[in-house]
């Protein structure tokens, strides 16, 4: 047996998580809890697997009004490993519980127009020679560093944190920007977003509600 | 879950999820249980769900940095 774990939350939410349909478990280490489920088997990588993964996170951060994800298939032995964690994290997760408390994660992708496709797309198909291949990615990265910063500048009045994603293999020249959002804000930032791109006239999306995945660490440097 | 953009597409919106879910997160010192060759396999099922029927590739490139930090 092993313990698949979801995510960090404040252990006073313990009592509120456990009633949850799936009834978690909580362990609780002083002023925290790891929620876990007891499982004799690995969670199957497939997509419906991951994706009800991450819907049990999203309910996990509503119901507990805080919570840290952890990286789909986060897995530990035994009891002793999750109070381990405690130890060697707490400080770290305390921090950051505080920072994302009452937040979901949106993406915002903007691009040129038929930039802005999905993380999985396929690329699409090039005839051109290799140096003209190389010049063509290197003036769409810059041109995507570029409308980052602009999507950053409209969207900074609404969010917590921004992080600048990497570009999805399929979609150089688009740009994906991870934005921590309180929830009184989500329909704020879309209404935002989607007036600017019609200003703008390039094509942007906003993808979320998301488990805040993106925002579990402290920022390298601050973006917001 | 859903994309939040009118009209927009709900496939693409699991697609940013599983993508979130398998670069982000908090990365725990245990066993971490989806090997490199696990997370290409919810990859290429994503591109079985996109792609039209009787066009899925032979040949998808798989590692293209989309493997866990």
């Amino acid at each position: 047996m092993s313990h698949l774990v979801y995510a960090v939350v404040p252990a006073a939410a313990a009592s509120g998580l456990v009633a949850l349909d799936w009834h978690p478990q909580v362990a609780v280490g002083g002023p925290l809890g790891l929620v876990h489920e007891v499982t004799d088997r690995r969670p199957e990588p497939e997509a419906a697997t991951v994706v009800g993964y991450g819907r049990r996170q999203l309910e996990l951060g509503e119901v507990a009004g805080a919570s840290l994800p952890m990286r789909f298939g986060s897995v530990v032995a035994d009891e002793a490993a999750l109070h381990e964690l405690f130890a060697e994290r707490g400080e770290e997760w305390l921090e950051r519980l505080d920072v994302v408390a009452g937040c979901v994660e949106l993406v915002v992708h903007a691009g040129p127009a038929d930039t802005v496709r999905d993380a999985g797309a396929p690329d699409p198909p090039s005839r051109r020679s290799g140096r003209s291949y190389l010049e063509e990615r290197a003036r769409a990265q810059r041109a995507a560093t570029a409308l980052a910063a602009e999507v950053h500048d409209v969207v900074r009045p609404l969010v917590r944190e921004s992080r600048l994603l990497p570009a999805a293999p399929a979609a150089p020249e688009a740009t994906r920007l991870a934005c921590l959002v309180p929830r009184e804000a989500v329909d704020g930032l879309t209404a935002v977003v989607a007036d600017w791109s019609g200003h703008r006239g390039v094509t942007a999306r906003v993808s979320g509600p998301l488990p805040v995945l993106d925002f579990v660490d402290r920022p390298e440097e601050e973006t917001s | 879950m859903s994309d939040l953009v009118p009209g927009g597409n709900r496939d693409v919106a699991l697609v940013d999820l599983v993508d979130r879910l398998i670069s982000g997160g908090v990365v725990v010192s245990g066993d971490i249980v989806l090997s490199v060759a696990d997370v290409d396999l919810v990859y290429l099922g994503l591109r079985l769900v996109l792609a039209p029927a009787g066009t899925v590739e032979a040949t998808v490139p798989l590692s293209r940095g989309l493997r866990p930090q």
